[in-house]
Formats: structure tokens, C-alpha cells, sequence
């Protein structure tokens, strides 16, 4: 039983607290000292050093900025605007304010028992909020000021209660969100009650989302009560508010046009600092909620986790182990040379795949097998020039059917997918376009590749689905993605990947996502695809038996690294790196209940912390001093049969009966 | 089922078990376990298979009470469960834990692994501080981990890691039945051998009684005394698992055994030499 | 696609029921406003009881309510207490400033929003933090600071455009069009941040799916995967937000109407509201109402034909 806690991951990111990351940001700084400026100065605007904002300093009208004792000038009637900023702000913020309290005082709870009930309940929760949502809330606002003219506390209250629909809705939907989690579930088999999991799980989970609405919420209560005093119907002259000032300034605009900026500027930057306050905050919750956790820069289930680190290059990027075998082969369909990928971080370049060279004959099937974030994805991804956004190739050299494709553009990378090198992936139904039928879809490849008319594409796409042996490929022509089941999602997704006439493909874990019974069933179609079309394949798998059943020779990748490549039989039967020989062990298939699976301590190591060595030595049971030293270089152990170990021989005395 | 057995007696009684989710207002309700029958043992593991929507998880989940029972009874230590009140379920907590299927989203990110860990003591007990600290280091130990990672986040673990912590929040409260819904399904090779490893060891050690839900009927096989095999919410084959992981009798098993990949299955049978060192080492 | 409208219009009914029964509710807070309102606030009590009577104002409200919904079925929406005329005539003379304003707000919100959007969610980087920014000023700019801003410098000093005032498109389709490019600038901008913001975001949230990735593999033409594919997914989200932007606008015509000087059904129902003359409220919130409706059916019709699985109904 091996301990696998490895100290210090990322844990410089998740030990600043929320706080301090998220006042960590320009934007964030400054929206809340804005807004707390604010605040404050309406607060103590009685005590401040201040004229007072309804007096008339007759002669000092429409006197502009920049005075010692009118900072911000003065109005038509001599009053100092700066005085009435702040003063006004009172008006304001107290209409923003209690607007904003009915929002948080109906939206929360009615968003949290709607989530968590479900039901009846929730379905008329959620009709009220589709009303409100239409309501035009003019309207109500002004009706009621015609009844109770002038009193914008109604009003503004009338503005909370329709806005709170909205939340209610946020809340309840966040509120199902976590609902639906298995920590929440876990929660309860451990015998919580729901107010100990609304506080401890819910809560936390949902303050992000209400934050957000709420800073939202208030600039749109901000504009409309402004809006309210500037239309005259919420104002109570000669007291001061930002509204009004716009409406006083207006009739002056051409006389004075300075007297209209202090009151629109200080509502665009209170509405502006709101704004950043929010996208922040969103920002924070999104990194601390995401399904891997706090790290910051993006860690997905394929554990591409970024950490800055520096790794020196292998030395061993020169050697080519397999190029003396290649004369005597059939020509090979595909040659990569010494594949090196990184993952550019702001500080630096990270290995994610390192020296892989690797050749794939012509009707050759190829397997890759290794765990998640050995670099499988990432090795196929470059041979397409289909990286995902911050990976680069970085050394090596791509040969498919005599074209250098490590020497095309995206331009020239686009022509050959599809037509030379097709790929299918490992989410079926995900790999479709949801919006277009399979058909059209199909069609579109075809024509894209074959220059055909619509109707000729379309007669040509029958024979791909009939030909991936869809039953009744007019009825599934006309199907949605959502329509099909993920087997049949699949075999569309080798028509299309078809369409072009590509010499290769790529299956990067086609059966993961799908049932046992139809994984076998997709395996059939490809190894008949490959005899029909003379196709050559490549197979991701981290399913040792999908490999033996399709795949003539295999290449085994270890943290970046091809640790093992060798014919299927080969590499099953006697396997040369401790690693190959590891997985074979751990799989049930091969052990009965009365054995016990010989499982490899610990687990992958993350992107970023490869060892210098040999990337196994950690976990490996032969490892030596020379195993941690240097990189290991490949050797050729037999024919076709390569290694990066410098240990295998033990292996062979060592393998167990 | 098989009538009156001697020893040990049951843990676990499912008898005519079924259940429906209802997917709309409007639609009908939609039944996804369908009379269920089945028994476990004291210190044993059914294995209870199937493809997805089969209804498997489903039994699970209402075995340890997050979906209602429609028709049937669990019985628990011969107490029935399936309409048992909210206060007495909280209670019975204590006694079945279930481990959940991904280790991703099954721990709350936002807390520490002590305080996951912590959270179904103090459901149950009132502790001191150092009791519940103890509680946890010494459950940490047990699957295998530092007891300094409760002070971590769970986002600072591999897939693996979260997997033992996980098990070891279900294993504190000292349960005598386990659901382990697709423990390992989201996890690596090498790193579902040790998961599977840790739970075997487990079970020896504190003598736990496990229902082991999973698709793969290899690692079902390697896992449980008795298999049930779930289609469509129905039971179609139970007994022990020698016979139905080896030698199933109905044709769906049949299948699900054939097309399960088997290593060195179709085209390396062809050499002799290779097919029996694997036969050998298979047995 | 049926199942769409007809949830739009289950919730119309109600809807229209709703807004306009919560008007007469409120209104019925307060009773006797009405006829101070015709009378003058100098009335003797005793004539504003008896017209009070006349006008049925001392009927339970739920009564006058029911009474007005006959009207509104027969076309009749009352009298304005303050000038006596017909409700529908002057709401209906002063519908269409309202509409070509909305109508302007929402063409250009969507045509330069959805343009601002997409190119930053292709290019990223400098435009991305330009749309961020026009985004986040769009929609601080308070729409009548922003108007005035307008009128002084465009009319006042660059005399390009007529500051104030509305010329119909029946007497000079020159000096319509003239009357109302800064009305609907000023309306719209808030709108193009809006869209830009949701655009850019529902895009690159789409361009990141896995079928992006496939359709790339297949060797698909760049443009066609963002033109065609990537928007046709991204499309209902700006959609359904335009469909609540319309809500929002409607208080944002009420102030363009008045600062440009517009006669538009918004600044006309300010006036109503200063005046007490609750007739034209009532039938203003009618008219309001309606609008909503028909954008909001109009969204959901084009999100339907957008979406596969909503117009399969499920």
C-alpha cells in the first residue's frame, strides 16, 4: 500500500486565501475602494468639510472646475456641486439599497426552497419568475408613483421585488447544481440534515453567484433610479440627488456644459466599479468551484495540470531507434521523429511530450497504450495540428506518405484533415455538431473533400452511414445527434472522419464512453474498415485487451515518454519496462478472485514534474541509482522490440511464472 | 432467495425491490429497478453488474436512502428501511456508507480533507477536537495516506488519492455495509488495482460487508463472492461469482463476458507459445 | 416549434392579465385620485364624490377592472382624465416613435453587438480587452448623460444632426431617418455592450466544445465552423438575452423620448404619471405589455428554429 501524498502540488496558489486572490486584480482594487469611497463619503457627508449642498452662493453661478472653494464648480443657482455629489449619493445609494434588500430578502430563500423541494413547488416558483422576467417593470414603477407621487422608496422597493425573480432563479438553479453533487450526496449518506448541508455545502458553493447578481442588480437599480429622478418622478428639490442634478444640468447644457459631467461621471464609474466587482468575483468562484479545485491555470480530468517548473530536455533527442528496422519493412505511412510538446506557461515551457518517435507502416494498426496524462492525446493531437490552445511543438519532425507535416501552416494542416489523416474521438454524441442533422453533417465533409453537388453528396453520405453499417442510413441521415444512441453517434463519427478517403485514422479511445456490448461491436467495424479500405490506425486505448484484439503493434507511453514499442504479441507476451509489465498486472481481466492484483505503487506523476531520470524510476521495483542519474535513451531488445529501460534484462529472469 | 442458509446471516435483504424516477410534471414515471431480489452476508461482496441505465446505481442509491423505494423492502440487519423516517435513516448512517463513483466531484473542494473527513463524526457524536484529529489521522493511515493531508484540498490529489480519501470518509463512522458505486471506473489502470487492493484489505481487516457496483465484470469478478447481473432494471443472473463470472447460463451475461476485451483473445491465439504463457498466468 | 409558442402564450394570457390587474390593484390603493385628478386639487370634496360616482370610481376595483377588460375587448380603453380624449387614440398616435426606437435599439445591438463578439472571441487578446471595455462603458453610461453628451456635440457644436424634436416617416423619409439616428445611438449602446458581452462569452464557451475539435478533424473549412456551426450554437443564448434587453429598454425610451423630445408612448405615460391620469397608465401598461409579448414570442419562435432539440419538443 503505497503512500502517494507528494508535498507541495500547487499549494502556493490555494493558501492565499479567497480574499487576498481576488483584491489581487487592478479591476477588483479598484472597484472596491471606489464603491467604499463612496459609501463612506455619503455616510459622513454631514461631517465633512462641505458646503452646504442647498445653498446659494449668489454671484459664484455656472462657475466651472478647479476653484479652491468649488472643486467641482457650481450650478445655475450658485450651489457647489461637489456638496451635491455626495449629498446626492445619499439620496441614491438609499433607493439602490433598499431595492437591493428586497432582492437578497425574496431571491435568496425563495431560490433556495424552490431548488431544494423541487416539485409542485418549484414549477410555479419558476412560472412566477418567467412572469416577473416579462414584466415590463416601467409599468409597475409607474403606477405606483402615480398613486404615491413622488415616493421613490415604493418604487424602488417595486424594482427589488420584480428583480428578485431573476435571483430566485440563479439561486435555484446553483442550488440543484449542488444538489446534484456526489459531495452533497455523500453528505447526506453520512447522515447530515439538510440545514447542516445548506450551511456547510450549499451556502458557500451558491455566495459566488449571488455576489455577481447582486452587484448586477444594483447598477440596474442604480440607472433606473436615477433614471427615475432625471424623468422628474422621484425627486424632492432643492435636495440633492444624481438624477436630478443630470435633469438641472440639461436645461443649462449649451450655457454650461461642464455642470452635466461631475453627476454623469460619478454614476458611469459607480455602475463601472460594480461591473469589475462582479466579473471578479465570478472569476474567483469559477477557479475555486472548478472540478479540479483551486489551481489556477487550467487542470482538466486529463490532468494537464500546469506547474511551473522548469525540466531539462532530454538529451536523448537525437537518437532514432527504429529507423535501422524501417528499410527492411514495407514503407512506412507515417514517421514521427523525436516529438517534443510543451505547455507554454507565463514562466515556462512544460514537457508534455518528449522525444517520441514512432513509425505506423501502411493497413498498420497502431495502438498507444499508458494512463491519462502520459501524452497520448497530446502526441495525435500534434500530428493533426489539432493542439489545444497554449501547447506548441517544439522539436521533431512529422512524415505522413512522404509530406513534412511539421513544415505545414494551419492552412495546409486543414487540408490534410479529413483527407489524409481522420480522427475520431472518445465523447461520440459530444463530437457531433448538435445543431445539424448527421446527415448534413456528413454532407458537409463530403463536399468539402470531393467538390460534389448537394445531391451528389448526399447520395455518397448513404453510402458512408450504410457503410458503417448503420441500419437504415436515410432514416439516421435525417437524425439529430441527441437522437442517437452513443454507438450509433460513433459509427456517424467514423463516417464522417471517412468522408475525405484519409489513408490513416485516428481512434482516441473510440469505446471508453460506449457499453461493454457495443465497444466490441465499434472494434469489429474498424478492424472490417481497415480491411476494406486498406486504412492504416491508430488506436488510443488505456484498454489493454481493445488493443490486443485490433492492433498488430504497440507503443507504450509513460509521463511524455514512448517507454516501450514492440509488436502486440511481443510486448504482451514479454514485456521489457517494469511499467508495461505493471499495467498488464493490474488488470482484472487476468487475475482471478483467489490471485491478487500485483498493482504499481503510486500513480502518474503531473505534467511538470517529470523526474530528470527515468520518468518510472519513483514507482519502479528495479530502479537504481543509474535510473535516477540521466535520461534514459531507447534499446532495441529484439526485433522491432524497443525500450527505455536500462533494467530489462531483469525483467525477463525476474518474470514471474 | 436460495432459501434459509446457516451461517453467517444477512446483512443486506433486497426483496421485490423497485423503483421510479419521475422525469416531468407531466410524464408518467419512469421505472428503473424492477422487483430486485437479493441477500449479502456478513463479511462478503455482491458484485451487482450491468451497462449504464441498467439500474444498478439506482440500488445503491436507495439502499443507503437518497431515492425513495416504490415497492419492495430492504432489509438492514433484518430492519426494514424502505419506510423507515428521515431521523432513524440519519441514524442508520453510521452503520451504511457508500463510496461514490468520481473522485472529482465527490469531495467538496472548498473544504480540507480533515474536514471532510470530520463531517459524519460530528453528524453522529459530539467530539472534542483531539478525538476527531485522532479519528482522522488514524483513518488516513488506514487507506494508505499521510495524515498530513488533512490539512490539504482535495484539488491538491491525484484521482487515486481522492479514491482513499473518499473511502476513508465512508469507512470513520465504522459502517457494517459499504455500497461502492463504481469506485474505480474513473480511474487508471494501475491506480484501480490499488483501489480495488485497498478495498479487499479493508474488508479483511474490519470484517465489512460490501455491495460492489460496477460495468466491468472483470473487476466485479475479481471483487465479490456472488455476482447479480441487472438488464433493464431486472435481475437476469445471480449466484456465485465462479459461475456467473466464468460460466454464465443467461445470454446477456454470455455477451457482456464475450465482449468484454480480453487480452491476447483473438489474434494473438494464433501463437501457440505466447497463448499458453498467458493461459498459465491467467489461472 | 408549436410547443414553444404555446408555452409563450399560456404565459402571455397571464401575463397581460397580470400586469394590467396589478395596475388597477395599485390604483385602487388610493381611490378618489382620478377625479382630484380631472377636478383640481382645489375641488370641493363634494363634486369630486359625485363624479367619482359618475365614473364608477367608487365601484370595488375588481368591478372597474372587469369593466375596463370589457372596454379593451371592444376596442374602447377609456378617457384621459386630464383631456378627455380617448386613451387608444393618443396611445396609438404616439405608438410608432416607441416602436422605430425599439426597432433601431434592437437592429443595432444585434448587428454591431454580435460583430464586436464574435471578433473578440476569435482574436482575443488587444480586442478582447477593447470589447471588455466598450462592454463595460455601454453599459455605465447612464442612456440620458450619454444623450446629452450627444445633443451637445453633434448637433449643438458639429450641427450634423437635429437635436430635438421628430419628424414622421410619412412627411420626409430624410428627415425621419435624420430625427432618429441619435435617439436610437443613445438607446442602443447599452444594448451592443450587452449583446458584444454575450456574444463573445456563448462563443468561446461553444468553441471550446468537442464537436469544434471534430469538426476541425474532419478538415472543415475555418470559416464554415465559425460562421455556420459555432454561431448557429451560440445564437440562442444572444437571442433570449435580446428578448429581456427589450424589457429593459422600455424605461430607456421613456428617457431618450424625453431628452430628444420625442412623442413616444414612454414620455407620454411619464407625463400620465405626473398628471395622476390613470386611464392612460392603465392602457399604456396594455401597450407595454403587449410589446413584451411580441418580442418575447419572437424570440422564442427564432431560439426554436435555432435549437433542434426544442423544435422536436424535448
Amino acid at each position: 500500500m503505497a503512500v502517494e501524498l507528494r508535498a507541495g502540488t500547487a499549494v502556493s496558489v490555494r493558501e492565499r486565501s479567497t480574499l487576498v486572490r481576488f483584491l489581487w486584480h487592478p479591476g477588483a482594487a479598484f472597484s472596491v475602494g471606489f464603491l467604499a469611497l463612496v459609501v463612506v463619503a455619503a455616510l459622513a457627508a454631514p461631517v465633512l468639510p462641505l458646503h452646504n449642498p442647498i445653498v446659494e452662493y449668489y454671484p459664484h453661478l455656472f462657475q466651472g472646475p478647479g476653484s479652491a472653494s468649488f472643486p467641482l464648480g457650481t450650478d445655475d443657482l450658485g450651489r457647489d456641486l461637489l456638496s451635491r455629489m455626495v449629498y446626492g449619493a445619499r439620496t441614491t445609494l438609499l433607493g439602490v439599497g433598499e431595492a437591493l434588500a428586497v432582492f437578497l430578502a425574496l431571491g435568496v430563500p425563495l431560490g433556495l426552497v424552490s431548488g431544494f423541494v423541487g416539485g409542485a413547488l418549484d414549477s410555479l416558483v419558476m412560472w412566477v419568475a418567467d412572469l416577473s422576467y416579462s414584466t415590463p417593470q416601467i409599468v409597475v414603477v409607474l403606477a405606483i408613483l402615480s398613486i404615491y407621487s413622488q415616493n421613490e422608496t415604493a418604487a424602488m422597493l417595486a424594482v427589488g421585488v420584480l428583480g428578485s425573480f431573476g435571483l430566485t432563479r440563479i439561486v435555484r438553479g446553483s442550488t440543484i447544481a449542488v444538489k446534484n453533487e456526489q459531495y452533497v450526496a455523500a453528505a447526506r449518506v453520512s447522515g447530515l440534515s439538510w440545514g447542516r448541508i445548506t450551511v456547510r455545502h450549499v451556502l458557500p458553493r451558491i455566495a459566488g453567484p449571488i455576489i455577481v447578481q447582486a452587484s448586477l442588480f444594483s447598477s440596474l437599480a442604480l440607472l433606473f433610479q436615477t433614471g427615475l429622478e432625471f424623468l422628474g418622478l422621484a425627486t424632492h428639490p432643492p435636495a440633492p440627488s444624481w438624477g436630478s442634478m443630470i435633469a438641472e444640468a440639461a436645461q443649462f447644457i449649451v450655457r454650461d456644459p461642464w455642470m452635466i459631467v461631475p453627476p454623469g461621471a460619478i454614476i458611469a464609474l459607480t455602475i463601472t466599479a460594480l461591473g469589475l466587482l462582479g466579473d471578479r468575483v465570478r472569476d474567483v468562484y469559477a477557479e475555486r468551484w472548478a472540478p479540479g479545485g483551486v489551481v489556477a491555470l487550467g487542470r482538466t480530468r486529463e490532468r494537464h495540470q500546469a506547474a511551473p517548473a522548469v525540466v531539462a530536455p532530454s538529451r536523448a533527442a537525437e537518437e532514432d531507434p527504429t529507423s535501422g528496422e524501417a528499410a527492411v519493412r514495407t514503407p512506412a505511412l507515417l514517421e514521427v521523429a523525436g516529438l517534443a510538446v510543451v505547455l507554454e506557461s507565463r514562466r515556462a515551457e512544460i514537457p508534455v511530450v518528449e522525444n517520441v518517435s514512432f513509425e505506423l507502416e501502411k493497413r498498420g494498426a497502431l495502438g498507444m497504450v499508458g494512463e491519462s496524462g502520459c501524452g497520448k492525446t497530446m502526441t495525435v493531437s500534434a500530428l493533426l495540428g489539432l493542439l489545444p490552445s497554449g501547447a506548441r511543438r517544439r522539436a521533431g519532425s512529422i512524415l505522413f506518405d512522404g509530406e513534412a507535416l511539421h513544415h505545414y501552416g494551419e492552412k495546409e494542416l486543414s487540408r490534410t484533415r479529413g483527407s489524409k489523416i481522420g480522427l475520431i474521438s472518445q465523447e461520440p454524441v459530444a463530437s457531433l455538431d448538435p445543431n445539424f442533422t448527421v446527415g448534413s453533417q456528413v454532407a458537409e465533409v463530403v463536399r468539402r473533400h470531393r467538390g460534389l453537388s448537394r445531391a451528389e453528396a448526399r447520395s455518397v453520405t448513404l453510402e458512408l452511414l450504410d457503410m458503417v453499417r448503420l441500419p437504415d442510413p436515410s432514416r439516421v441521415y435525417r437524425r439529430y445527434p441527441h437522437e442517437l444512441s452513443g454507438g450509433m453517434a460513433q459509427r456517424v463519427a467514423i463516417a464522417a472522419s471517412l468522408a475525405g478517403r484519409p489513408k490513416l485514422l485516428v481512434a482516441d479511445e473510440p469505446t471508453t464512453a460506449l457499453d461493454v456490448t457495443t465497444q466490441a461491436e465499434i472494434i469489429a467495424l474498424l478492424r472490417s474498415l481497415q480491411d476494406e479500405l486498406g486504412l492504416s490506425i491508430i488506436l488510443i486505448s488505456h484498454n489493454w485487451g481493445l488493443v490486443a484484439n485490433l492492433c498488430d503493434r504497440v507503443v507504450v507511453m509513460y509521463a511524455g515518454q514512448v517507454v516501450e514499442m514492440g509488436t502486440t504479441v511481443d510486448v504482451f507476451t514479454a514485456p521489457r519496462h517494469p511499467y508495461t509489465a505493471g499495467l498488464l498486472a493490474s488488470d482484472p481481466h487476468l487475475v482471478s478472485r483467489a490471485d491478487r492484483l500485483r498493482a504499481l505503487p503510486g500513480s502518474v506523476p503531473e505534467i511538470g514534474q517529470w523526474p530528470e531520470g527515468c520518468h518510472f524510476a519513483p514507482r519502479c521495483p528495479y530502479a537504481i541509482q543509474a535510473c535516477i542519474d540521466a535520461p534514459i535513451a531507447e534499446q532495441r531488445v529484439g526485433a522491432g522490440h524497443a525500450v527505455r529501460c536500462i533494467q530489462h534484462e531483469r525483467l525477463v529472469l525476474e518474470r514471474p511464472a | 432467495m436460495s432459501g434459509v442458509i446457516d451461517a453467517p446471516s444477512p446483512v443486506l435483504e433486497v426483496e421485490g425491490l423497485s423503483v421510479s424516477y419521475r422525469r416531468g410534471l407531466w410524464k408518467a414515471p419512469d421505472q428503473v429497478v424492477k422487483d430486485v431480489s437479493f441477500e449479502i452476508r456478513l463479511g462478503r461482496t455482491l458484485g451487482l453488474v450491468g451497462e449504464s441505465g441498467s439500474g444498478k446505481t439506482t440500488i445503491g442509491k436507495a439502499i443507503v436512502g437518497l431515492v425513495g423505494v416504490e415497492g419492495g423492502e430492504i432489509l438492514f440487519c433484518g430492519e426494514p428501511l424502505a419506510h423507515s423516517s428521515r431521523a432513524r435513516r440519519r441514524e442508520l448512517s453510521a452503520s451504511i456508507q457508500m463510496v461514490f463513483q468520481d473522485p472529482y466531484s465527490s469531495l467538496n473542494p472548498a473544504r480540507t480533507v480533515g474536514q471532510t473527513l470530520a463531517e459524519p463524526l460530528m453528524a453522529h457524536r459530539r467530539l472534542k477536537r483531539a478525538e476527531l484529529a485522532g479519528a482522522v489521522f488514524s483513518i488516513l493511515t488506514k487507506v494508505g495516506m499521510d495524515p498530513s493531508a488533512a490539512r490539504r484540498y482535495p484539488a491538491q490529489f491525484s484521482g487515486g488519492q481522492r479514491q482513499r480519501i473518499a473511502i476513508a470518509r465512508a469507512l470513520i463512522v465504522e459502517p457494517k455495509l459499504v455500497v461502492c458505486d463504481e469506485p474505480v471506473s474513473a480511474l487508471d489502470l494501475s491506480v484501480q488495482a490499488q483501489i480495488l487492493n485497498l478495498l479487499r484489505d479493508l474488508q479483511r481487516e474490519l470484517s465489512l460487508t460490501y455491495l460492489f457496483v460496477s460495468h466491468d465484470l472483470a473487476v466485479v469478478r475479481y471483487m465479490s463472492d456472488e455476482i447479480a447481473v441487472l438488464k433493464q432494471g431486472r435481475l437476469v443472473e445471480y449466484g456465485d461469482a465462479e459461475t456467473v463470472g466464468e460460466r454464465p447460463e443467461h445470454p446477456y451475461t454470455q455477451a457482456l463476458l464475450a465482449a468484454a476485451p480480453r487480452p491476447l483473445h483473438k489474434r494473438l491465439d494464433v501463437t501457440d507459445a505466447a497463448d499458453g504463457a498467458i493461459e498459465h498466468s491467467c489461472r | 416549434m408549436l410547443r414553444s409558442v404555446g408555452r409563450r402564450l399560456l404565459l402571455s394570457v397571464p401575463l397581460l392579465l397580470g400586469v394590467t390587474f396589478l395596475t388597477f390593484l395599485l390604483e385602487a390603493l388610493t381611490p378618489g385620485n382620478e377625479a382630484l385628478a380631472i377636478l383640481g386639487t382645489s375641488a370641493d370634496p363634494q363634486q369630486v364624490a359625485a363624479l367619482s360616482k359618475r365614473l364608477g370610481l367608487n365601484l370595488p376595483f375588481y368591478v372597474q377592472y372587469w369593466h375596463w377588460l370589457d372596454g379593451v375587448i371592444h376596442g374602447h380603453l377609456g378617457n384621459s382624465a386630464v383631456t378627455g380624449v380617448p386613451v387608444a387614440t393618443t396611445l396609438n398616435s404616439h405608438l410608432a416613435v416607441t416602436l422605430w426606437l425599439i426597432g433601431g435599439a434592437l437592429v443595432m445591438s444585434a448587428v454591431i453587438g454580435i460583430t464586436f463578439g464574435v471578433i473578440s472571441a476569435l482574436r482575443g487578446g488587444v480586442l478582447g480587452r477593447i470589447v471588455d471595455v466598450v462592454s463595460l462603458g455601454g453599459l455605465a453610461i447612464p442612456t440620458f448623460w450619454l444623450g446629452y453628451l450627444l445633443v451637445l456635440l453633434v448637433a449643438v457644436k458639429l450641427r450634423w444632426l437635429p437635436a430635438v424634436g421628430y419628424v414622421s416617416i410619412g412627411s420626409s423619409l430624410g428627415g425621419w431617418a435624420r430625427s432618429l439616428v441619435l435617439p436610437v445611438f443613445t438607446l442602443g449602446v447599452g444594448g451592443v455592450a450587452l449583446v458584444a458581452k454575450q456574444t463573445r462569452d456563448a462563443m468561446l464557451d461553444v468553441l471550446s466544445r468537442e464537436f469544434i475539435r471534430s469538426l476541425r478533424a474532419w478538415g472543415l473549412a475555418s470559416r464554415s465552423i465559425v460562421l455556420k456551426h459555432a454561431m448557429r450554437a451560440a445564437l440562442p443564448n444572444v437571442v433570449t438575452l435580446m428578448g429581456l434587453y427589450v424589457v429593459s429598454l422600455l424605461l430607456g425610451t421613456a428617457v431618450v423620448e424625453t431628452v430628444f423630445a420625442l412623442p413616444g408612448l414612454g414620455s407620454e405615460v411619464v407625463l400620465a404619471t405626473s398628471q395622476h391620469d390613470l386611464r392612460v397608465i392603465d392602457g399604456a401598461s396594455l401597450y407595454f405589455t403587449l410589446i413584451v409579448v411580441v418580442v418575447f414570442t419572437a424570440a422564442d419562435l427564432l431560439t426554436a428554429w435555432l435549437n433542434p432539440r426544442i423544435r422536436s419538443g424535448r
